[in-house]
């Protein structure tokens, strides 16, 4: 594979892929299991892709296609949907100092969110992807993830302050 | 562009994408420069997102995930009847791709095989390629050791005078095996995962049922596309080798010890 190995790409995505699947699945079972399922398809599949470069998005993006269709076979994740939350009191609040933030409050509240803003979110602030590249991942237009994001991160932020302040 | 549009594409934005030349966030930020509150909320806004990012990189990732993506190198014997390990748990994607193989191979037996009497070689393959990914797990167990996967088939009265090609046998691409049946007579499985990350299964099984079964020294190979399937015969025994790989993958791991293309342990791995 054009100088990489399988271990190699193991190793250099394994992880960011676990907190990824973690905020979609919600459960560290699942997660574990859609990574390795993400990885054997690379294993199986991985030989299609042209451009070696594309590795990263094409790991991720195969990830979330495993979600969703477990999703739709399974249908065992309930939401918190937490939506309802109106525009003027998301632009009221204000950001939490940055002390009150730690990775597993961060995460449960990403956990939280409707799976359409927690996709994108995650691959946001998990891997730094721009939003054009979560486009790709996620198959959903530009403008789709922008408002997605937009809204998605005061909503993160009203869950994490939520959490922060219980 | 007024301030909430700015605000809609500064909120998406990453520092450093002022780099992709977009010319909406070049207005965006010249806009936040320009504009005290807008930049305060930009400053404030990028603050955040750094420390959710860093905050969520603590996450902690499980400990043995990594090796559990990872075939095992030790014996893991499974109860037939359990799910083997998670990571061949095959999903549809696969069994569509081996689902293409099974039509592609009823079109093959058409031409490929010549009498009609008796079992034939192309309907070995065709069932076996579907029905060893459709099932909760693609194999019993799990090892890389060739002696010891011959053994564990040995004790469970599977083919275990197994005869592997000499580029097939140095090659590090055994993943496991399992026990299939067909019409009643035992088939060994074998699961490899090739240089290039190719993964191809051999089915062995017992040459005596087929019509059709090729003279030994003279390999059969067929072929549609991605898809490849060789099968050849050594004793009385019945080799099948398909996957999604190019003929010619399959052709040069059947070559004889004086051509196989090995070096180092590796196969293949400088021509694919």
């Amino acid at each position: 594979m054009a100088g990489q190995t399988f271990d190699e790409i193991v190793d250099v995505h394994y992880e960011a892929l676990y907190r990824f699947a973690l905020s979609l699945a919600r459960s560290e079972a699942d997660a574990c299991d859609l990574v390795q399922q993400t990885f054997f398809r690379w294993a199986t599949k991985g030989d299609q892709l042209r451009d070696i470069s594309k590795v990263k998005s094409w790991l991720f993006t195969t990830l979330h296609r495993e979600f969703l269709g477990r999703r739709r076979h399974e249908d065992k994740f309930p939401k918190v949907e937490i939506s309802l939350v109106e525009e003027n009191e998301l632009t009221a609040v204000s950001a939490p100092p940055e002390q009150q933030l730690d990775g597993a409050t961060v995460m449960a509240a990403l956990q939280c969110l409707e799976e359409a803003y927690r996709a994108p979110l995650a691959l946001f602030y998990l891997e730094d992807h721009s939003y054009r590249e979560i486009s790709e991942i996620l198959e959903v237009p530009i403008g789709t993830v922008m408002s997605r994001l937009s809204r998605g991160k005061a909503l993160l932020r009203a869950a994490v302050l939520q959490k922060a302040v219980r | 562009m007024n301030r909430n549009e700015a605000k809609l594409i500064l909120d998406v934005s990453r520092p450093g994408d002022e780099a992709e030349a977009d010319p909406q966030l070049a207005e965006a930020l010249a806009l936040a420069q320009a504009d005290p509150e807008l930049g305060a909320w930009l400053a404030q806004e990028r603050a955040w997102d750094a420390a959710v990012r860093r905050e969520l990189q603590t996450v902690p990732v499980p400990p043995n995930l990594s090796a559990q993506i990872r075939p095992q190198p030790k014996i893991v014997p499974l109860p037939m009847e359990e799910k083997a390990a998670s990571w061949f748990s095959l999903r549809s994607p696969l069994v569509w791709a081996m689902a293409a193989a099974v039509v592609l191979f009823l079109g093959l037996a058409v031409n490929w095989t010549r009498s009609h009497s008796g079992m034939q070689v192309a309907s070995f393959a065709r069932d076996m390629i579907a029905a060893s990914p459709v099932d909760a797990h693609h194999v019993d167990m799990l090892n890389a050791d060739f002696s010891k996967v011959k053994g564990w088939l040995a004790d469970r009265q599977a083919p275990a005078d197994i005869d592997l090609p000499p580029a097939i046998k140095n090659a590090p691409g055994l993943m496991g095996c399992r026990i299939m049946s067909w019409h009643g007579q035992p088939v060994s499985m074998l699961c490899f995962m090739m240089p290039g990350a190719r993964h191809v299964d051999l089915f062995v099984t017992s040459a005596a049922q087929f019509a059709d079964a090729p003279a030994p020294g003279q390999p059969m190979f067929a072929s549609i596309n991605q898809n490849a399937m060789a099968s050849w015969r050594v004793g009385n025994q019945l080799y099948v080798l398909a996957g999604q790989v190019p003929e010619e993958f399959l052709k040069h791991c059947l070559a004889p010890a004086t051509t196989a293309r090995v070096r180092d342990g590796v196969l293949l791995a400088d021509i694919f």
